[in-house]
């Protein structure tokens, strides 16, 4: 009871170091359970599209239902093996193969993968090593976050671990007194997390859910192992910084804690005054201002990597993706239908056209290929040309390539007709324009096929589509809603993005309050001596150290950021046609934000300095 | 000349019952050139007055007038200045800026009101603490810390030095030197007032204020 007393008393201290772990476990939590989610429904979309199976093998295997390794076995025209252990999956099917004949052996590649046990290179490998990448950033972050802020703590407990040495505590009566008080306060403060990550994380994939119109249906997943083992993990990093501090204090006289000595060094000359008293705070108080700068180091370092995911990610979207570029499809036998709707609306572009389509072979004198090609044929009223440009999306090597082809000569003869190549393509027809059609403009359609008026809209309003089914014969396809799945795709990063930024600022902020407001502490005396002095504005100092702090961190997170930057756009580099790019926009915008609320900060305190007698100050 | 005139001035701590006067309706004059020491127990009021004069506290009444300026009303950043540029202040425990080497502590005031310092040599010269210019504070003994303390409150060339306890945290040897000195600069026209207990020390003043509840109960000029 008297231990919960004591703790009490020190509330503040209690409180800075339970928010701060609680922050970092949540941050921490939501993310390890929004991977095992987005993991469990990678997995599930793959089983279900691919295959539920480990390795695939023609073979004849009379007998091997008896094998211990193997999980379940699907008989079809190959033989489907799920194995125990998917990670022995290349063992487990070389030792397999030994015993039995073997013949076309495919494995599983997007499963395996998922698991991180394949050997091709494919889409899945990146999802890898951007988690891995982004995982070991957040766990620095997080461990140097505790860490700075336990030792802020123990710094101010330090003399009074010092006064129970000089009244007989032990240094073992010490280090029990440190844990019990701060596993306590650990383990409170991440079963607190733990709880509050599972409602963060079941809000965002609600969010992921909703925004994607259940495109992506991602349900809640807990890994029960991996959450008891981190927090094992954190509670035996809390015991270690303990015994670190016990340490510190085990091998030093007693006296020196009762009266630290600070030791300054000299510095180099400037000549702006408050700069260099600034400089020589900073200087002198390097070790107190560690945190904060480690802080906004990694917030520099991760707003760079994470803005360089969602800058990659978008690239890759908006370059592989053909967006239709109408809001409506609207196709009916009855002109006037389709006129009155274009009268009744305002739009930004729209097309009217006749259209039909049928398959059409084209002979291998007028493909490039010299292979008679077959395809659907699009085709519309209006000259007698041909689109010859194809947008095509295959893997070539390993890797996604999208590129525009043509197929055929510049003359092709089909329909009864010479057809001249046209590179325009219709309004509309842009998701057509790839390798299975075959857009066609021909005069008379009417002899050719029966055909449909198809109108095509971009509107800025919302289309009225729903009457459409009224007056029968009419059909029509939205594909705004289609759109909205690509856009909010992006959204979701973005706001993932910012959720993340979120939660670094509230743990950059707790961080550089704690650290300043510590050091001002130390300085009222400073300040009432400048002030004795004649020093009648502390905003020049103000101003240079959150300078000085913030500059210090953004240089030091520069080469970093290129450096995974770098890393990211070769994984991605593997699967798509990618460049590299950097910008520094967004570390632009982090350093001139870190710099007010430093300042800002800073400012708070000093005014709260300045309130108190130049007297009281001084003593 | 009178440089000093100090005008019922009252200094309140607490409210109604437990309000304490700790200076209570002083007045007195200084003229310029004095060497006075204001002596007293502990919790006379002496460090309070000093602090009142060097307009590092506000008092609850009176006035004070240094040089026909009436410091009492000033404003903050007014009294600033006005301090940065007229008054010097030693304290017990010398109040040295410990990152900052001894030249620069000692030229700090004059950095900080943009002056050029003539006398930087002659006074390090005086003070002894020539060879230790580039030391910092926690390198010396109290002793040359002190001597860094008056280098600074000297170098404005102030109208008045005030001393709060100059020698309280030092042996009776450093004690004498800094004595010495204050003796030095007060024969060479510098007006200073010095709170101290050491009634040996306050012998050496030229008047010597006698402090106690706030109230002067005895004013001597000495010979």
């Amino acid at each position: 009871m008297s231990k919960i007393k004591y703790l009490w008393r020190n509330k503040k201290t209690l409180i800075s170091f339970l928010t701060t772990i609680l922050i970092v476990g949540i941050f921490f939590f939501s993310l390890l359970l929004l991977i095992f989610s987005t993991h469990q429904y990678l997995v599930k979309e793959v089983k279900e599209n691919m295959g539920n199976y480990h390795v695939k093998i023609e073979t004849d295997l009379k007998g091997i239902e008896n094998v211990s390794y193997i999980k379940k076995i699907k008989w079809e025209k190959e033989v489907l093996i799920t194995y125990n252990d998917i990670n022995k999956t290349y063992q487990n099917t070389k030792k397999l193969c030994t015993e039995v004949k073997c013949q076309n052996i495919t494995y599983n590649d997007s499963l395996l993968s998922l698991y991180g046990v394949s050997k091709k290179e494919n889409i899945l490998n990146i999802f890898k090593t951007l988690i891995i990448v982004s995982f070991v950033l957040i766990l620095s972050f997080g461990f140097i976050i505790i860490s700075s802020s336990y030792n802020i703590i123990l710094s101010s407990k330090y003399k009074d671990l010092a006064i129970l040495k000089t009244i007989g505590f032990t240094n073992k009566n010490i280090l029990v007194f440190l844990l019990i008080d701060n596993i306590l306060i650990t383990f409170i403060a991440l079963f607190l997390a733990f709880i509050i990550s599972l409602i963060t994380t079941y809000i965002i994939i609600t969010l992921i859910n909703h925004l994607t119109l259940e495109v992506i249906n991602l349900t809640l997943t807990i890994n029960f192992k991996f959450i008891v083992f981190s927090i094992l993990f954190i509670l035996i990093f809390v015991l270690g910084i303990c015994l670190i501090t016990v340490f510190k204090l085990w091998h030093k006289p007693v006296i020196n804690n009762l009266k630290p000595k600070i030791v300054y060094k000299k510095v180099k000359k400037y000549k702006n005054i408050y700069f260099r008293l600034a400089y020589f705070n900073y200087k002198r108080n390097v070790k107190q201002f560690r945190p904060v700068i480690i802080s906004l180091w990694i917030c520099f370092i991760l707003i760079g990597t994470f803005t360089t995911y969602l800058d990659y990610g978008t690239k890759i979207i908006n370059h592989y993706v053909t967006r239709p570029n109408y809001d409506a499809e609207i196709i009916s036998n009855n002109k006037k239908i389709l006129e009155d709707f274009l009268n009744e609306n305002k739009y930004q572009k729209k097309a009217l056209y006749k259209m039909c389509d049928m398959p059409l072979t084209i002979s291998k004198e007028y493909t490039l290929a010299k292979k008679a090609k077959t395809v659907k044929g699009v085709i519309i009223e209006g000259g007698n040309t041909f689109v010859n440009k194809s947008t095509v999306v295959k893997e070539k090597k390993g890797k996604i390539v999208k590129e525009e082809k043509s197929f055929y000569q510049n003359k092709i003869k089909v329909l009864n007709r010479e057809l001249k190549a046209d590179n325009h393509i219709p309004y509309g027809l842009s998701l057509l324009a790839n390798e299975d059609n075959l857009i066609i403009k021909v005069d008379n359609i009417e002899s050719v096929c029966n055909y449909n008026y198809v109108l095509f809209v971009k509107s800025k309003d919302k289309l009225p589509l729903d009457k459409l089914l009224n007056q029968g014969n009419v059909i029509y396809k939205d594909m705004r809603k289609a759109n909205l799945i690509i856009d909010n795709f992006i959204l979701i990063f973005k706001l993932l993005l910012m959720g993340i930024i979120s939660l670094i600022t509230l743990i950059i902020i707790s961080a550089i309050i704690s650290t300043v407001a510590i050091s001002f502490k130390v300085r009222k005396k400073e300040f009432g001596i400048l002030k004795a002095l004649g020093l009648t504005s502390f905003n020049p100092l103000i101003i240079y150290e959150s300078l000085i702090i913030s500059l210090k961190a953004f240089l030091y997170s520069l080469p970093v950021v290129c450096f995974i930057n770098y890393i990211v756009v070769t994984a991605l580099n593997e699967v798509f046609e990618i460049t590299l790019s950097f910008s520094l926009k967004p570390l632009l915008i982090t350093l001139i934000v870190s710099i007010i609320l430093i300042r800002g900060v800073m400012q708070a305190l000093h005014y709260k300095i300045k309130k108190e007698n130049i007297s009281e100050l001084l003593k | 000349m009178r440089l000093l005139e100090i005008k019922n001035l009252v200094k309140k701590y607490g409210q109604k019952e437990n309000e304490i006067k700790a200076v209570n309706n002083v007045s007195f004059n200084v003229q310029k050139g004095e060497f006075i020491a204001i002596v007293g127990p502990s919790g006379s009021g002496k460090s309070t007055l000093l602090n009142l004069l060097a307009g590092l506290d506000k008092a609850s009444s009176g006035d004070i007038i240094i040089s026909k300026k009436n410091i009492s009303n000033l404003k903050d950043k007014e009294m600033t200045i006005f301090r940065r540029n007229n008054i010097g202040i030693i304290y017990q425990f010398y109040n040295l800026i410990p990152a900052l080497t001894v030249k620069e502590n000692i030229l700090l005031p004059t950095l900080l009101s943009n002056k050029k310092s003539e006398n930087y040599q002659k006074l390090v010269s005086k003070l002894g603490i020539k060879a230790k210019e580039e030391y910092l504070p926690n390198d010396l003994s109290g002793g040359e810390q002190q001597r860094v303390a008056i280098g600074r409150a000297l170098i404005n060339k102030p109208l008045i030095l005030l001393a709060d306890e100059p020698t309280g945290n030092l042996d009776s040897a450093n004690a004498k030197k800094i004595m010495d000195l204050l003796m030095y600069y007060n024969k060479n026209g510098q007006t200073i007032i010095m709170v101290t207990h050491d009634l040996e020390l306050a012998k050496k003043a030229s008047r010597v204020i006698t402090f106690k509840d706030g109230k002067i109960i005895k004013d001597n000029v000495q010979n």
